[in-house]
């Protein structure tokens, strides 16, 4: 902290290091490419370098970086949005039922509601999910969610957020929180799915 | 009178799929908790889903490893040079 007011540039890249990774996912879920996602790292580092007189030790550091970096992410997500052409509707999209209908019985048979087959058993889901081609498949995936589904997926299952922590940094109540959180899981399981399948096959 | 009512309220696996989650977060109540919980014990399909679930979970955390975000720009480089000049 001292150091940044003061302007130290050496630990001023250790903690540039240590923050951008994280960072930059965060910024990932707010707008589509990479390389504008970087241009939010440094666009909120400058403004942390400008504007540290501003902090007050009331908030953490890391919090305050934090809403920098949203803030800064909500910007260009505005704006890429008025450029892309149906990019609005991506937050909209994605209502459907976790699982299609057509997997379960319906009225009239013997056990309407219950898995027709039962869903389809991974095997060895361990070794297979953590391939490159599989972290590819599904850091894709993670990308085709919904706007605010992609935010919150990254934040709590990527990064490790608590949920209070989500709600706080996306300014979400909780129960959409966990509705958010809970089409974008159902979402991607659906994907892995497929994936593991396509890859007996 | 009662068993077929409790027959009623049990939980079918197409509202499993959709409470998988509160259930994850301890978000249910204690009545639909506890629907759950005994449809997992009598439903292997629906241990087998929450599993993947699971599954997927792990494998989002295993995201978790980009490298950092390359060097900071000459701009960040700049402003912290004017920040040694001010404090000396
Ligand atoms: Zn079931």
């Amino acid at each position: 902290m001292e150091a940044l007011r003061s302007g130290d540039e050496d630990a001023f890249r250790e903690l540039f290091q240590r923050k951008s990774g994280l960072m930059k996912r965060i910024a990932r879920g707010f707008v589509a490419s990479d390389a504008v996602a970087e241009e939010i790292v440094q666009e909120t580092w400058l403004a942390v370098v400008n504007g540290i007189d501003r902090f007050e030790s009331r908030s953490s550091l890391n919090t305050w970086i934090s809403s920098i970096l949203i803030n800064q992410a909500r910007k260009h997500g505005v704006r890429e949005r008025r450029s892309t052409p149906f990019g609005g509707l991506g937050s909209h999209t994605g209502d459907g039922p976790s699982v299609d209908a057509d997997q379960f019985e319906k009225e009239g048979d013997a056990w309407p509601g219950h898995w027709a087959m039962g869903p389809r058993p991974w095997h060895s889901p361990e070794r297979r999910l953590l391939s490159l081609e599989a972290r590819e498949h599904l850091r894709h995936a993670l990308g085709q969610l919904p706007e605010r589904q992609r935010q919150v997926v990254g934040l709590r299952d990527v990064e490790g957020c608590s949920a209070e922590e989500v709600c706080s940094l996306l300014d979400l109540s909780e129960e959409n929180q966990r509705v958010l959180l809970h089409r974008g899981r159902s979402r991607l399981r659906a994907s892995l799915d497929r994936y593991l399948a396509e890859e007996a096959a | 009178m009662t068993a077929p009512r409790e027959h009623v309220e049990e939980i079918s696996c197409q509202e499993f799929v959709e409470l998988v989650t509160d259930y994850f977060e301890g978000a249910l109540g204690p009545r639909t908790q506890n629907r759950v919980e005994e449809h997992l014990v009598m439903c292997h399909y629906c241990e087998t889903y929450a599993e993947q679930i699971r599954a997927t979970m792990r494998a989002l955390r295993a995201l978790d490893d980009e490298p950092p975000a390359g060097e900071p720009s000459p701009a960040i480089l700049a402003a912290l040079r004017r920040r040694r000049e001010d404090s000396r």
